[in-house]
């Protein structure tokens, strides 16, 4: 075993902004860096404007490179000058056989100017390095760090294996919910080892937001009855890019007609709708609805574009309708996983 | 309608992601709400995805105007007044589906031909779409409206479906009890309460909304939420302008019309009423007109009286200067219309007998605010007796509903140092500070809420009533006396020395916000 600076092989760690101090400072020094004074007469010192609704925890795994944990970090940032919180970044070292020397840290804050004074808004960060000798002691580690009563979010990114994650369990056990993005990860949100399974929101989903509106309120206007009646698959044509939305789609549209299903028979098991996807790099993303007695289905997504074309004969009643659509931005689709969702 | 009673297709959306097919048509389309607020709103509706796909706007007034030359002042106004810029894009999608119709408001022709364009857009749509009318007019003409739309059948239209039609009304609800009883008369007559909605838009600022949440999700406040632990409440609405060009319209006015009687008392009766038993609208409004008509009524004797009124004279106002109310255009002379009211009002229920609550609004105060201040008793001065050493002040929780959206609770403290000495500190919380600025405005939410159906940021009609009840025999007896009791107020200042000496009576003093 090799003795190794949590900062070895932690190029992650090393990219990240922040000034780098003791961790056993790091609180003090971070209160003195809001202690600044106002900037000029009149105007209200950065500290006023400190705030924190919630902690944030951005887990990066070894799969992270070094480019998007950069963006990543970026993106949380910005996310937090909407919604503040304080976030903590935990960078494992690279090297999986050292024995660790600690833990290092570096802090960062950055303020949002915003139109006018009401606007500003101050963020804060902890960014964390460490070897995998030292993850037992994480999350004791880290508890000082967080926000005491404020809910806190746990992103795990691109660990190879879910199983990697296991090795975490305490931090799925005490935050309010775990958000994964399924377009960057290997895995289903399924297929964690959680206690509480609901705690788990992927991204990918929350982005098809405005996608999921025009479909529900498109079908809304058929009975549950005649959407499901004759229903015998349905067919799922993306381009690459847009994979793990469909995906998301297509499970929220299996769990919709499970919920038809049952509302027209309460007393039998909603049966399974079966369900195809296939990739093809020139295609629109497209739902497709068989059935085997003349009703149609299709729900063309255009993402690139930012329509939807929907169109249906469903119970003998023609529908066709163009909505706007677009993939929910990074802020609102963590907005949308961490509170509305 | 609950998660559970809605469609499959919807379960998982937020209810406000579920409005269905919608033809808005806005009543008083080339007037200054419309253009200020209302399409704004739309607008900003519109970039939240919120507007169902299936939407159109329809403008209606008297001026004839072409279908091409509206897109285009709701297209500017959007650009002047929206508070997020305007994206081509986004109001594209709306401008396509914006029309306008002209015609009176008695012309039962110009509603029937109304009507027939609702029929005709909808057959485009190719489903059933709910009709929303917004009375956005002057008041005079809602009556007319109201019973047009009965007339042509607009009023009717699905009434026995979700798609039924809303019909939106704004402020003022009626001039005192009579009309907005007679007002109320004619809805009924036309439309079933569910139908309509009357606006306070007060009502769907983020923080008024919050006063519920705090009061009802917080188990620290309840137990103190009455008389043995609430000294006085304090409700402030100030503004700092004074009535500029619309000194015609103020004159028929006033403050008490212009703000108390709607804006103060729904800030009164959230404050105060008791918990609801659920969130449902009607749940809330029951709660709401219990307490309205709990209130006492006001004591008008002038050794004794429950309010002050007054008018605001030459000042300064943030340091330049200013004119008095009865120099304004449009004003009259000898004007007896109140730019100021103070009220002192007694609620005779087990949770707030003996606590007085203490409403004031004016014009060409310091600064435009609304409060309300929950003032509690002093702790027994066995420990920190009120003196030089003790600088004790009552602990306060004030809602700041604008500006500075946020709440403040107002504790003693030690000074730090060798010898105990105290001294009163705040702890704030800022809505801008933590969950960011940019929140929707009131109206947004209120346009959402009646395309959905949710009653509950509306007033309901015997609210109306119940809060008429109270202000009506003011009115006449201030009518009655011409200008007697009439007091004035420096424009600049927080209002006339009356209405100070409204809180001495129990050794309170106005909170200076």
């Amino acid at each position: 075993m090799v003795e190794c600076l949590a900062t070895e092989h932690n190029e992650i760690y090393r990219a990240l902004p922040g000034l780098e101090v003791p961790v056993g400072e790091a609180l003090l020094s971070l209160s003195n860096m809001w202690d600044a004074p106002a900037s000029s007469e009149g105007s209200r010192a950065p500290s006023e404007f400190r705030a924190s609704r919630m902690n944030f925890i951005l887990h990066f795994g070894f799969e992270a490179s070094t480019e998007e944990s950069e963006e990543l970090f970026q993106s949380v940032i910005s996310f937090s000058q909407r919604y503040p919180c304080r976030i903590i970044a935990l960078c494992p070292s690279r090297d999986k056989n050292a024995t660790g020397q600690g833990i290092v840290c570096k802090i960062f804050s950055e303020c949002y100017i915003g139109e006018g004074q009401g606007d500003m808004s101050c963020c804060e960060a902890i960014v964390f390095g460490y070897t995998l000798k030292e993850k037992q002691y994480l999350e004791d580690q880290i508890s000082i760090f967080l926000e005491s009563d404020l809910p806190t979010y746990y992103w795990p990114y691109r660990f190879d294996s879910p199983e990697n994650l296991s090795d975490y369990q305490s931090f799925f056990k005490n935050v309010n919910r775990v958000v994964i993005d399924t377009a960057s990860e290997t895995y289903q949100p399924h297929m964690l080892d959680i206690a509480e399974p609901s705690k788990v929101y992927d991204l990918a989903f929350a982005r098809t937001l405005s996608a999921r509106q025009s479909i529900g309120q498109f079908f809304s206007v058929f009975s549950a009855e005649d959407i499901v009646n004759g229903l015998n698959r349905i067919e799922i044509v993306t381009s690459a890019d847009h994979e793990a939305e469909m995906v998301a789609l297509s499970n929220w549209i299996q769990s919709v007609l499970g919920d038809c299903g049952n509302s027209v028979d309460k007393t039998k098991p909603a049966e399974s709708i079966s369900c195809g996807l296939s990739v093809d790099p020139q295609s629109v993303p497209t739902l497709r609805f068989s059935y085997g007695n003349g009703s149609s289905a299709e729900c063309m997504l255009d993402f690139k574009s930012g329509v939807a074309h929907l169109r249906a004969n469903i119970g003998g009643d023609d529908h066709a309708m163009n909505a706007a659509i677009h993939l929910l931005n990074p802020d609102d689709a963590l907005a949308e996983s961490l509170f509305f969702g | 309608m609950s998660q559970d009673s809605r469609h499959p297709f919807l379960k998982g959306l937020s209810k406000h992601r579920g409005a269905q097919p919608t033809i808005i048509t806005i009543f008083g389309a080339s007037g200054d709400l419309c253009a200020r607020k209302l399409v704004p709103a739309i607008y900003n509706l519109a970039v939240d995805n919120l507007l169902p796909p299936e939407f159109s706007l329809i403008g209606y007034g008297r001026k004839p105007i072409p279908d091409e030359e509206f897109r285009k002042l709701a297209h500017d106004s959007i650009k002047e007044f929206s508070r997020r810029s305007l994206n081509e894009e986004i109001w594209k999608r709306i401008e396509d589906n914006t029309y306008y119709c002209s015609g009176g408001y008695d012309e039962i022709d110009a509603f029937k031909a109304l009507e027939a364009k609702i029929e005709s857009i909808e057959k485009v749509m190719g489903c059933e779409a709910q009709s929303v009318i917004y009375l956005s007019t002057p008041p005079s003409v809602f009556e007319p409206i109201i019973v047009n739309l009965g007339a042509s059948g607009l009023a009717t239209r699905y009434q026995d479906s979700d798609s039924h039609t809303k019909v939106v009304i704004e402020k003022p609800f009626g001039k005192d009890l009579e009309s907005a009883r007679h007002l109320n008369k004619v809805i009924q007559g036309v439309l079933q309460e569910r139908q309509v909605y009357r606006i306070d838009h007060y009502l769907g600022k983020e923080t008024v909304q919050d006063l519920l949440v705090q009061r009802f999700a917080n188990s620290i406040f309840e137990p103190l939420w009455n008389r043995r632990y609430v000294d006085n409440v304090q409700i402030t609405v100030s503004e700092s302008l004074g009535v500029g060009t619309r000194g015609g319209y103020y004159e028929q006015s006033g403050a008490t019309r212009d703000m108390i009687q709607n804006h103060t008392m729904q800030l009164l009766a959230l404050t105060a009423m008791e918990p609801p038993v659920s969130l449902d609208p009607e749940a809330i409004r029951d709660e709401k007109v219990k307490l309205l008509k709990a209130i006492k009524p006001l004591n008008l004797d002038y050794a004794h009286s429950d309010v002050v009124r007054a008018q605001y004279k030459e000042g300064l106002v943030d340091g330049a200067k200013v004119q008095g109310y009865r120099q304004e255009e449009g004003v009259s002379a000898d004007s007896e219309t109140e730019t100021y009211a103070a009220l002192r009002l007694n609620i005779s229920n087990w949770r707030w007998e003996g606590v007085p609550f203490y409403l004031r609004s004016g014009k060409r105060m310091p600064r435009r605010v609304t409060e309300i201040s929950i003032q509690f008793k002093r702790p027994p001065s066995t420990l920190f007796s009120e003196n030089e050493m003790f600088n004790l002040a009552a602990n306060s929780l004030v809602f700041q509903i604008q500006p500075d959206e946020g709440s403040t609770v107002l504790l003693n403290a030690k000074i730090p140092g060798l010898q105990t000495r105290t001294q009163p500190v705040k702890m704030h919380f800022k809505y801008s500070a933590t969950f960011g600025s940019n929140t929707p405005e009131a109206y947004e939410r209120l346009v959402l809420d009646a395309m959905l159906g949710d009653g509950t940021l509306f007033i309901r009609g015997d609210e109306t009533e119940a809060s008429w009840n109270l202000i009506t025999p003011l009115h006449d007896f201030w009518a009655s006396e011409g200008r007697r009791g009439m007091e004035n107020y420096v424009s600049g200042s927080w209002g006339p020395l009356a209405a100070d000496r409204l809180l001495w009576d129990n050794t309170h003093e106005w909170r200076k916000p």
